[in-house]
């Protein structure tokens, strides 16, 4: 259960999120919809420990993780993984190794990695892409190499932010229907960000709407 | 270990071989036997011949970096952004005179013209064509950064002769202010060119009074005017700090078409290669004039040019460690006083080497510190100390370029400062290092003013030896030993070149 509690968020003295309440509870599937610049990336980070609020509190599984100007708990302890909005893949490592990195800095032996990095690419359809690099591969292609970076760490909270919004609408379809797929199938808990009202309705259990910084339900 | 830690522990470092020095210095130039006094500083109000040369060289400065920063920007935009026929290796051949010790090219002017050469407009003339580069490098780099939109938006209007006018030169206006103060900068602490072709500056004069009367306390007040470079050097960051390094690529940009101008102008370029950069080269050439002198110049250069380049690559890798590792700390904002850190590394750049030098071995030169001043760590410890400022600012180009997703991904992946550090941010930024690498390579093994108030007995570089020859060796033998040097430094120039191309062929 992840809870924001009267969540300020300002840069350079703009307030970006104002008094912001929400409530997350586990295995559901939470679609935050907004047009852009309302502040949805900044609800992500400040979940997953990047933003730091200026007045108010995050709760993760009943922990205090930020308050007022601080970070109490740090990203990689609050059990969150994120898919960003510009993917993030790393272009010095191919597929394989960026997927891999997170089981490596665990310290996971590298035959159990390479099995588990095989397993979740057939999960997502790339069985043939480990060897691929970054750059080779289509906005699709990427897009599932950086939800199986994720996965791959069997995260508690997935955060993904408007991860189909650069692809061609038959991809974009398909592509929801398989994540609903996986999350009902790994159970995780899953903030999704869009700024489409289809691909919210399709894929939420809840949905949540943003406006200017603020949460208008 | 703690982030924080380990790098205040690269600062302490730092600050030991750069700040400390100076600060004690300063000091020292403050106290009389241990009573503050500021009687040393009665030389900048009475000392004639030292005010004289404080003029001269502020003179010097100005129409230097005047010149360079207007011929280098025009040459700029033709060479990195119009369709200028063979405009990469007329940029390669121009960039010569910046990397080859200058006092090389006075040495082969003076030659060619004699007498006359010598005095205030010789001095200029080559340390114009030193520094033209910068203004031309410089320039192309800030060209590479305009969004092509903007002048596609002003060509629908108009020619190109008003939008570069209009749009152009306006967007590229930090770069002029940046080359002409940086070139200023150097212009005033240059010292080999100045003092070769006789003419008193003040890097020279202050370099007097320390080496003829060893009062580094008139040295050191003689430097307080420096204070006003250091004003400009800190608004100089100002510029470099508000720049953000967004690189369009090469294919995106805008070209100038130069149409019926392209023969005239391909001939004029063609022609300053000619005038500033192959007729002093084949003037050494000329003048070395025997396959004897050469092979003579050979067996005389071999252990110097040895020690130059073991220094040089030593030099080369303190530097491109450092460079990293400061231009992280400043990227990262690790501390709050981060700034502290950026300006000190640039006024150790922008200060006369002679003063770096006179420091260092007021700090150094005790006997319990003679593990170090009586062995080649102290040159490491000059060139780390005055070129830092280079390998910094190229990391830092790139440092910025790394978005910052890149590394909270690998945080949420469980990764700490160390493996993102490690895994991330260092393999990206392998050229970087290679390039801070082999410009660290090049300034350390051209670097003669501190080489030469520092270096141990018997451990003389190649520059230095040339130097000394300059003063009364044969001038065939100088000129094959100026054609070694010129060598040696363009190779790893060379190699870098070719190892670009092929990456870019692969890519
Ligand atoms: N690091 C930052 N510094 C300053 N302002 C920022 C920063 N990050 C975001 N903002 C501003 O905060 C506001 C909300 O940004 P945010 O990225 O959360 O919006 P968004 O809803 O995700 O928009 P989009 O749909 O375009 O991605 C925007 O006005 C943006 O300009
Ligand atoms: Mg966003």
């Amino acid at each position: 259960m992840i809870i924001l509690e009267s969540i300020d968020v300002s840069f350079d003295e703009q307030p970006i999120l104002q008094d912001v309440h929400l409530k997350i509870a586990d295995k559901e599937r939470l679609v935050l919809l907004g047009s852009s610049g309302s502040g949805k990336t900044t609800v992500l980070k400040l979940i997953a420990g990047f933003v730091t609020p200026d007045r108010g509190k995050v709760f993760i599984d009943g922990q205090l993780a930020s308050e007022e100007g601080k970070i109490l708990m740090p990203p990689h302890q609050r059990d969150v993984s994120m898919v960003f909005q510009d993917l993030a893949l790393w272009p010095h490592m191919n597929v394989a190794k960026n997927i891999a990195f997170g089981l490596k800095i665990q310290g996971m032996p590298k035959k159990e990695r390479e099995k588990k990095v095989h397993d979740i690419l057939s999960m997502v359809g790339l069985e043939d892409a480990g060897k691929k690099r970054i750059e080779q591969l289509s906005g699709g292609e990427k897009q599932r190499v950086a939800l199986a970076r994720s996965l791959v760490l069997s995260p508690k909270v997935l955060l993904m932010d408007e991860p189909l919004s650069s692809l061609d609408p038959a991809l974009n379809v398909r592509l929801r229907t398989q994540i609903v797929k996986l999350q009902e199938e790994l159970g995780f808990t899953l903030v999704y960000v869009t700024h489409n009202e289809a691909e919210a309705k399709e894929i939420a259990t809840r949905v949540v709407s943003m406006q200017k910084g603020k949460i208008v339900e | 270990m703690k982030e924080r830690t380990l790098f205040g522990g690269v600062v302490a470092f730092l600050f030991v071989v750069g700040a400390l020095p100076l600060l004690m210095m300063l000091f020292g130039s403050l106290y009389d036997n241990g009573r503050f006094t500021l009687t040393a500083y009665k030389v900048l109000f009475t000392n004639t011949a030292l005010l004289e040369s404080l003029k001269n060289s502020f003179l010097l400065a100005l129409t230097v970096a005047t010149a360079s920063t207007s011929v280098g920007i025009g040459l700029g935009i033709l060479l990195g952004k119009s369709d200028l026929r063979f405009a990469k290796f007329f940029t390669l051949m121009l960039v010569i005179p910046l990397v080859i010790p200058p006092y090389i090219l006075a040495f082969s002017w003076a030659d060619l013209f004699g007498e006359w050469f010598f005095g205030f407009w010789g001095v200029v003339f080559v340390l114009f064509t030193v520094y033209l580069p910068i203004a031309i490098l410089v320039t192309m780099l800030y060209l590479r950064q305009i969004d092509p939109h903007l002048e596609e938006a002003a060509l629908q209007m108009s020619s190109w002769k008003k939008v570069l006018w209009l749009v152009t030169l306006p967007l590229i206006r930090p770069a002029i202010v940046f080359a002409f103060l940086l070139v200023f900068i150097l212009a005033f602490g240059e010292f080999s060119v100045a003092n070769f072709l006789r003419y008193p500056v003040f890097s020279t004069q202050s370099f007097v009074y320390f080496s003829a009367f060893y009062d580094f306390r008139a040295a050191t007040a003689a430097a307080l005017p420096i204070v006003a470079v250091v004003a400009m050097v800190f608004w100089m960051q100002r510029f470099l700090a508000e720049t953000k390094m967004h690189f369009i690529p090469a294919s995106l940009m805008q070209k100038i078409r130069l149409l019926k101008w392209r023969l005239p102008l391909f001939l004029f370029v063609l022609l300053i290669v000619m005038l500033f950069v192959i007729t002093p080269l084949s003037m050494l050439v000329f003048k070395t004039n025997s396959m004897e002198s050469f092979l003579e110049a050979g067996e005389k250069a071999l252990d110097p040019l040895g020690r130059s380049l073991l220094f040089a690559m030593l030099g080369a890798t303190l530097l491109s460690v450092f460079g990293f590792l400061s231009a992280y700390i400043i990227h990262k904002r690790l501390f709050r006083w981060y700034r502290w850190l950026d300006g000190s590394i640039l006024l150790l750049f922008a200060l006369p080497a002679s003063l770096f030098g006179i420091a260092l071995i007021l700090f150094w030169n005790r006997p319990y510190t003679n593990f170090i001043y009586a062995t080649p760590l102290i040159l490491l410890i000059g060139y780390l100390g005055k070129y830092l400022a280079l390998t910094t600012k190229i990391t830092e180009t790139k440092l910025v370029q790394i978005p910052q997703n890149l590394m909270d991904a690998a945080a949420l992946s469980g990764a700490s400062w160390y493996h993102t550090l490690w895994y991330i941010i260092l393999p990206l930024s392998k050229e970087v290092l290679l390039v801070g690498w082999v410009v660290g390579f090049i300034f350390s093994l051209r670097e003669n003013t501190m080489t030469m108030l520092l270096y141990p007995p018997g451990s003389d570089t190649l520059p230095v030896y040339i130097f000394t020859q300059m003063a009364n060796g044969k001038a065939s033998l100088i000129a094959a030993l100026c054609l070694i040097m010129i060598t040696a430094t363009l190779l790893p120039l060379l190699f870098l070149w070719l190892y670009n191309t092929a990456r870019r062929r692969d890519a």
